[in-house]
């Protein structure tokens, strides 16, 4: 049992890291004032939409070497940022370490899990002498 | 016991309590290994890690002068840097972020931790050098937070800058030599600015020599937390970025005289006591706020029970054999391996340091050879009381 929940906790950790990363690299829409508690999820799967809908249209041309060049890309491939964020990129790499953070507690959850019986065992005492 | 003193044991009796009860509600979720109230000391020193990384990486790109001359585009000082950083950077506003926030987490971990050491009765006896010099580590590092806060030279940075200027002029005597060494001159130039980022970095090292004295007088000090707290620590870190990004105010003019600015608690409630009050008695309430901090260990200072007298462990010379184990085991350093005397047929003999020794007993039960005592409760006092509570409880 504890297997499976450290494996479904890798590839939540690996699917937070990699998915979610060419999305906010590229810096797609994503405005903070919208996460409420009652649509945590909403704004980044909309902004993934939109990701992915983008990336199409660069397809192979993704030669741009800069942040900045490649969001022109993306721009001229049909990708829309938020207006009201002043430079779009800012918002990918805020929304980036959000994920990140998520993985990160997954990963520490995992490690816990993984050590959880060694703790346990540790705190029998030796007899003295 | 006075009525203050009874209130005072009352006090921390229940605090002593609550505290255990949250320990063992976390030890069942974490287990003893993860427990993060275990690693109160280590994760100050973890968010110092933190800061000293995304410091370095901000420090790549910061640029430490005021000229602003007209606000040009090609302007290059402070604040058009942090700007570059903070806006065209990739993740320069993240790692701008992370160090502003582990900050403030490095301050409230402090504060955990001197309530914890405070509660669990552990700043007394010769602890009174890691207390001190806790106290000494805390004002250096609100001191750098606040120069942290001048680095980004906005206009709260120019008004935090004029409010400290005021506060050394009203000094007697020594406030003029401290405005000059602040302001590296008579008046905010580029070279302040230069002054500033040295305080800031140097200070910051400096603490690492601070925190030498504060952990050497402890045996195996706990210096970083588990990779999973330190994980959790920062997701938190993270999280908090992500929802209240930094950004800088207006840039700072010096024909202007700004009146406001946006408080941060942790670092700059010294400005908001100095807003409150004249100078002098600002000086004052500092001076006597420290000096009262740092005197809560000596003995008779709010004592919540009579202190037992120490009888110092006593080393059976003709049973010792060098084995080391006392030494490696006594938590407060008392015990000292020196070389044994010519005619012993052992290289080494365990020595202990009376005035470190606080008859905890670690060393009789890691003595295999029971060369080791406690004057005052031998190991036949020990075996007489057990046997005692097991006819009771037959």
């Amino acid at each position: 049992m504890k297997g499976i929940i450290i494996c479904i906790l890798a590839l939540f950790t690996l699917g937070l890291s990699l998915v979610f990363q060419p999305w906010a690299e590229l810096g797609f829409c994503l405005d903070p004032k919208d996460i409420t508690t009652a649509s945590l999820l909403g704004p980044p799967l909309h902004a993934l939409a939109d990701a992915y809908s983008g990336l199409k249209g660069l397809g192979l041309k993704m030669q741009a070497q800069t942040v900045d060049q490649l969001t022109e890309e993306a721009h001229e491939n049909g990708v829309k940022p938020d207006p009201e964020w002043r430079n779009p990129v800012l918002s990918g790499d805020y929304a980036y370490v959000y994920f990140m953070s998520f993985a990160l507690v997954a990963a520490a959850i995992a490690i816990i899990l993984i050590g959880r019986e060694d703790a346990e065992e540790k705190t029998v005492l030796p007899v003295k002498k | 016991m006075s009525a203050l003193s009874e209130l005072n044991t009352a006090f921390i009796g229940a605090a002593n309590k609550a505290f255990l009860v949250i320990e063992d509600g976390l030890n069942k979720v974490f287990t003893n290994k993860y427990n993060p109230l275990y690693y109160h000391g280590a994760l100050p020193q973890f968010f110092l890690w933190v800061l000293f990384l995304s410091g370095l990486l901000l420090f790549s790109y910061y640029i430490p002068t005021i000229d602003n001359a007209y606000l040009s585009k090609a302007t290059v000082n402070a604040w058009t840097s942090v700007r570059y950083i903070t806006n065209t950077l990739p993740f320069g506003g993240v790692v701008r972020g992370i160090h502003r926030y582990a900050g403030d987490a490095m301050v409230l971990t402090i504060f955990l931790h001197m309530i914890r050491v405070w509660f669990t009765d552990r700043y007394r006896q010769y602890r009174w050098v890691q207390w001190i010099s806790g106290v000494v580590l805390l004002a250096m590092v609100f001191f750098i937070g606040q120069t942290g806060y001048y680095l980004v030279w906005d206009e709260r940075s120019l008004l935090l800058t004029r409010m400290t200027v005021s506060a050394f002029d009203a000094l007697p005597l020594i406030g003029e030599p401290l405005k000059g060494l602040f302001l590296n001159g008579t008046a905010v130039t580029n070279l302040t600015m230069s002054n500033f980022l040295f305080i800031h970095i140097g200070l910051s090292f400096t603490l690492l020599f601070g925190l030498w004295v504060h952990y050497m007088r402890m045996t195996r000090p706990v210096l970083t937390p588990p990779p999973a707290i330190n994980y959790i620590m920062m997701a938190i870190t993270l999280i908090v970025v992500f929802y209240f990004p930094i950004a800088s105010g207006n840039p700072a003019d010096l024909n202007a005289a700004p009146t406001s600015f946006e408080m941060d608690a942790w670092f700059l409630w010294p400005y908001w006591l100095m807003a409150q009050m004249p100078a002098m008695a600002f000086w004052a309430v500092m001076l006597v706020g420290t000096i009262l901090l740092c005197i809560i260990p000596m003995p008779g200072f709010l004592v919540p029970k009579s202190q037992p007298p120490v009888s110092a462990a006593e080393v059976v010379i003709s049973k010792c054999v060098g084995c080391r184990l006392c030494a490696i085991d006594c938590p407060f350093m008392a015990i000292e391996m020196v070389p044994a005397p010519a005619n012993s047929r052992f290289k080494l003999l365990a020595t202990v340091f009376p005035y470190r020794c606080t008859s905890c007993g670690v060393c009789v039960g890691a003595c295999a050879f029971d060369a080791i005592d406690l004057p005052t409760l031998t190991d036949a006092d020990v075996n007489a009381q057990i046997k005692q509570l097991l006819q009771a409880k037959a």
